[in-house]
């Protein structure tokens, strides 16, 4: 024989049927509208770990790109800045060439002269070049102008080149890039150490483009006879070299500039990556959670109709 | 020799009461088809003794039956499933209650969301990774210091729910008020009054018996009150035939028949100075039997008491309430620590040494009745309202002034590299850490739900076969309606036929 089956035995499972239905109903309702398949740490524990590292990630990501944009910013302006150096550069060449020329009288020299002292003021003005209120060849000393004039004595007061002074940004876990190229290095004296604290004065015996500049201005200037044909050819030579110098420092921060667009585009590559990697865990599948919920209020439609059913069943209904 | 002359009028009116007497069960069982903890009874029918008594001068037709009689009206219940499904009621119940508190630690800790404590750390991590970007930002420096603020009351707020619901359980030595209001507490007193209530109800049933009646809705009504007891605590039931309970809990006597020996008691645990790692409550019986949270091995060993009391317990090592609250203070504490031996160990905007202006400070009055430090932490004010003091720039011997320049991030740097570092005091980075203490909180929630889910089935299923052998189930009842019915009927049909017998026999004396 089988089990007695009475009327509270029937009434608690279909009231434990009932509940279960509802409780799945009701679970797949809150996924369906907070679109999450984890709402709560129990949803799916291991599930979780990977969502929070992908999250973490994505935003970690997202700062080291805000980091890289800026750095690109001051790298394009630094690049824009140096082009105009060697304008300026080209155009000093040009004008002296025209000097070193025997036609050239001492006025013409000294006009020459003039045009050479304003392209030391632009060159100190390109020296303070700033993007938003950072000066960039400053070194760490960002607040102030890094070059000032003071009739012919032009002085760098921004930190040195070493590298301990290299302002770093990071763009990666762990990976720090310098995204600045320093005004001594680029204009100034290349010997400036830590050991010869600032300010450092471009005096004779120091190399760089103002040195060079304030040579040929007084070489210009000098009212001797003679043509200075030696010294003007000495300083088309010195011309040359800043040059090189200059470009050498664009080709830094052009490669700069290169490595932090590759960042960049492997962090949006990754970004793609780990974006559709959180979907998966954590986005739920729309259509499949719909037709369970549609199969799930079929079974507690069912299980209702039939609770219904069986709790209805009485041998009193046939009893005449 | 015949039997006497009435000799079946009598039978014929025994079978009337007997047949009225199945009746009434049958009523009875019907109108509680769907009462909670009814039994169904049963009229024990038996035949009358036979009349008459076995002698020498035997009747010449033998024993002649005297009718039917209902000898006992009694209980169809299986006391070895009784004992099962307050077994494993009282796991259930400690289970039901573990999932209601996990689920209450899972909406504090709030996780994965956007305004959790993750969400706070990561925040303060990333304006540091900024502030070394842009180290001379005044926005930057006052977005640093709110986030760091930010990220103080986030841990706090989350922390003051786990204070609350820790009190709630089983109380808070700041406020001694707390213990009698204290689930722990409440859950006891239930305790007392349903043992109090099963005794008087055994004083009832020894007086109905002790007169030979049959005591069985009493019966049924201590049987229900043992089950709800048995979800509240582990309990001992021995049944005695005089229809007496002995209750054990924990192997304390506290129910011996018709005497209540003992009950429980929750009090504020005074044995050691309030501190954050003591349990606040213990649980003992009044006479000092069981003392739960002493040291002493643990004697309770299901039930949402048992449930409650091991939430509410001090196990750091655990997913309690005290052991959640432990993590976020060391989380938070490590937090504080590193950044401000950074913070003091650089310098600011204007290039001075921040020694005396940590990032976080601890003000012991904020928060007095808290003993964990992350209670007491502050974002330094005087940072906020002067941003240029927050050391984004390393101390540097080689620079004029120990100072680089306001370009200098270096400090910074470090700071925002704190969130991959591993912490000694954590053993691993912060952001491991609390993505750690999240997981595991989730493990244990989510087994509490099945295993809570797995042991109602298994109660259901207990409750099931009792159902299906102290049940009523009104088709039989209606059928045995109709069978009393037919007896009840035949029986009056036996009295009227003898009657027209009787009627015969005067008439011909007439």
């Amino acid at each position: 024989m089988g089990m007695r089956i009475t009327n509270n035995y029937l009434t608690q499972q279909s009231l434990t049927f009932l509940h279960n239905n509802l409780n799945n109903t009701s679970a797949l309702q809150q996924k369906l509208s907070s679109g999450q398949n984890i709402n709560r740490p129990s949803d799916d524990p291991v599930g979780l770990v990977q969502v929070l590292d992908l999250s973490n990630t994505l935003r970690t990501d997202q700062q080291y790109s805000k980091n890289i944009q800026s750095a690109v910013s001051e790298a394009n302006t630094s690049d824009s800045a140096m082009n105009s150096m060697i304008s300026l550069i080209q155009r000093a060449q040009e004008i002296t060439t025209q000097a070193a020329n025997f036609t050239t009288g001492s006025d013409g020299r000294k006009s020459i002269g003039l045009e050479i002292d304003q392209i030391i003021d632009q060159m100190v003005q390109l020296g303070n070049t700033e993007v938003g209120g950072i000066y960039i060849y400053g070194g760490m000393k960002t607040d102030s102008p890094p070059f000032s004039r003071s009739g012919d004595t032009i002085t760098y007061s921004g930190t040195p080149s070493t590298i301990d002074w290299q302002r770093s940004s990071e763009i990666a876990k762990g990976v720090q890039v310098n995204v600045n190229v320093n005004g001594s290095d680029l204009l100034g004296s290349a010997s400036l150490t830590a050991s010869s604290p600032l300010p450092n004065t471009f005096a004779a015996g120091s190399q760089g483009i103002f040195k060079t500049l304030l040579d040929l201005k007084s070489d210009l200037n000098a009212s001797s006879d003679t043509n200075q044909t030696t010294e003007i050819q000495a300083r088309l030579d010195e011309l040359t070299a800043n040059l090189n110098t200059i470009s050498g420092q664009q080709a830094t921060v052009g490669a700069i500039s290169n490595r932090l667009t590759l960042s960049q585009g492997r962090i949006d590559d990754r970004k793609s990556v780990l974006t559709q990697q959180y979907a998966t865990l954590q986005d739920i599948d729309m259509p499949s959670t719909i037709a369970a919920l549609n199969s799930q209020q079929n079974t507690l439609e069912a299980s209702l109709n039939v609770t219904g059913r069986v709790l209805q069943n009485s041998l009193l209904s046939y009893l005449k | 020799m015949i039997s006497p002359g009435f000799f079946g009028l009598y039978n014929a009116h025994r079978a009337l009461l007997t047949a009225q007497g199945a009746m009434n069960v049958v009523n009875a069982n019907i109108s509680n088809a769907n009462t909670e903890g009814y039994t169904k009874q049963r009229a024990d029918i038996t035949e009358a003794d036979p009349y008459a008594a076995p002698s020498i001068s035997q009747l010449s037709q033998g024993q002649v039956g005297q009718g039917s009689i209902i000898t006992q009206v009694t209980r169809s219940r299986d006391q070895f499933l009784d004992a099962q499904y307050r077994l494993a009621n009282g796991i259930s119940g400690q289970n039901t209650t573990m999932n209601g508190i996990f689920d209450q630690l899972q909406g504090i800790v709030a996780e994965p969301s956007t305004n959790g404590a993750n969400t706070a750390m990561q925040n303060f991590y990333d304006t540091a990774q900024q502030l070394s970007v842009s180290p001379s930002s005044t926005a930057v420096r006052s977005q640093f210091m709110q986030q760091a603020a930010d990220m103080v009351t986030t841990f706090q707020q989350e922390g003051q729910q786990l204070v609350d619901l820790r009190k709630n359980l089983v109380g808070d030595p700041s406020d001694t008020t707390s213990f009698a209001t204290s689930q722990l507490a409440i859950t006891a007193n239930q305790i007392n009054t349903m043992l109090s209530s099963i005794v008087k109800i055994n004083q009832s049933i020894a007086s109905v018996q002790s007169s030979g009646a049959n005591a069985n809705d009493l019966l049924d009504q201590r049987d229900l009150m043992l089950d709800k007891l048995s979800n509240l605590v582990d309990i001992k039931v021995t049944n005695y035939d005089s229809g007496q309970v002995d209750v054990t809990i924990a192997g304390q006597n506290m129910i011996k028949g018709v005497t209540q020996m003992d009950s429980l008691q929750v009090i504020q645990n005074t044995g050691t100075t309030p501190a954050p790692d003591d349990v606040p409550s213990l649980i003992r019986t009044v006479k000092g039997g069981i003392t739960l949270n002493d040291g002493t091995a643990p004697d309770i060993s299901s039930g949402t008491l048992k449930g409650i009391n091991d939430m509410g317990g001090n196990d750091l090592t655990l997913t309690t309430v005290r052991g959640l609250l432990g993590k976020l203070d060391s989380l938070l504490t490590s937090i504080v620590t590193t950044v401000n031996t950074l913070q003091t160990s650089g310098r600011d905007l204007t290039g001075s040494l921040a020694t005396s202006n940590p990032v976080f400070k601890t003000d012991a009055t904020l928060n007095p009745s808290q003993p964990l430090a992350m209670f007491h932490y502050v974002a330094n004010t005087d940072i906020i309202k002067n941003p240029k003091l927050l050391a984004a720039a390393s101390d540097d011997s080689t620079q004029t002034g120990n100072f680089a320049g306001v370009g200098d991030g270096r400090n910074a740097t470090l700071m925002a590299q704190l969130r991959d570092k591993t912490d000694a005091t954590l053993g691993s980075n912060p952001v491991d850490y609390l993505t750690g203490m999240t997981t595991s909180l989730g493990i244990d929630a989510s087994s509490y739900q099945s295993s809570s889910k797995s042991q109602a089935a298994l109660v259901g299923s207990l409750s099931q076969q009792r159902a299906s052998i102290s049940g009523v189930n009104t088709d039989e009842e209606t059928i045995d309606l109709l069978r009393f019915q037919r007896a009840f009927e035949a029986s009056s049909k036996v009295i009227s036929t003898l009657d027209q017998m009787y009627q015969t026999i005067i008439n011909m004396a007439g």
